[in-house]
């Protein structure tokens, strides 16, 4: 009876003896032109998202700084109305 | 380094060196990368053929490495081989991968993984030993952690301490996970029963 202990040794020395499935070579041979492809694709990836990022950074400033100016108007304006001054010189008009 | 990596050096080595290649690739230089690419593409996909179960899934795993190892080359500081440090990143991205398989398999039998047709290019000849592929299915039903450990010290001959390295993880659980396959992997011999002749 045969060690298992050897018997799996000599097994594993075959299994590693095995020559590398034939897709091993197919693929190795295309990587190159995939993984630059790839590489590329990433970088353009990249390049698009700050692309729109500063783009949609500067549309949001702008909508806040006119949504903000136009509340800072209307406060002001609010203000004014309410003051009792005001409206003494209106009826006084 | 392993017997398998001296015997099977990287290809396309002409040429400038792989130091000068990174340091232009580092620089940006896109062409000094895909040189990179070339030289180990073969030692990156054989080492990811023995994790993977198919031949599009080995593509896309090996592309993973080096599109991984392009955003990374920032990082690389030259103290150990390139080689290494290409490696480590293909060992960490295969056993992601054995990782998502695993947590797939309620849903995917391990019949039906047999079948992807995913082996040696051994002929059927050549295949006189039964066990052979008892084993293969065996070490592909092993744990995650306790494949990626015994594909490397047994199939790709690699130490203890350069599994480690590989793999991130200390010696000792390298120790206890090789231990727990080869004992997984005897168990499985020991209840294979041979069809007669």
């Amino acid at each position: 009876m045969k060690d298992p202990d050897q018997e799996l040794d000599s097994l594993m020395a075959r299994l590693r003896a095995e020559p590398p499935p034939a897709a091993v070579a197919r693929v190795a041979q295309e990587l190159s032109v995939h993984v630059a492809a790839r590489v590329e694709a990433g970088d353009a990836g990249l390049l698009w998202f700050w692309r729109w990022s500063a783009v949609l950074g500067t549309a949001t400033m702008a909508i806040l700084g006119w949504a903000g100016g136009a509340a800072l108007e209307a406060s002001h304006q609010l203000v004014t109305l309410a003051d009792p001054a005001v409206w003494l010189l209106n009826l006084s008009l | 380094m392993s017997a398998a990596e001296s015997a099977a050096p990287p290809s396309d080595d002409s040429g400038p060196s792989v130091e000068e290649l990174v340091r232009h690739a580092q620089g940006g230089d896109g062409a000094a990368f895909n040189q990179l690419v070339r030289r180990y593409a073969g030692r990156v996909t054989r080492l990811v053929a023995r994790f993977v179960r198919s031949e599009a899934d080995l593509a896309e795993v090996a592309q993973d490495v080096f599109v991984k190892a392009h955003r990374g080359l920032g990082s690389f500081r030259a103290e150990s081989p390139f080689e290494h440090w290409l490696l480590r990143i293909a060992t960490r991205r295969c056993h992601d991968y054995l990782r998502a398989q695993y947590r797939r398999r309620w849903f995917t039998s391990f019949d039906h993984l047999q079948d992807q047709g995913f082996e040696p290019a051994t002929s059927a000849a050549e295949e006189t030993d039964p066990r052979l592929p008892a084993l293969r299915a065996a070490v592909r039903r092993l744990r995650p952690d306790d494949r990626t450990v015994i594909t490397l010290l047994e199939l790709e001959e690699h130490s203890v301490r350069e599994v480690a390295a590989l793999t991130g993880w200390t010696e000792s659980k390298v120790k206890v996970r090789a231990h727990r396959a080869r004992r997984a992997l005897r168990r499985d011999l020991e209840s294979f029963n041979p069809p007669p002749l």
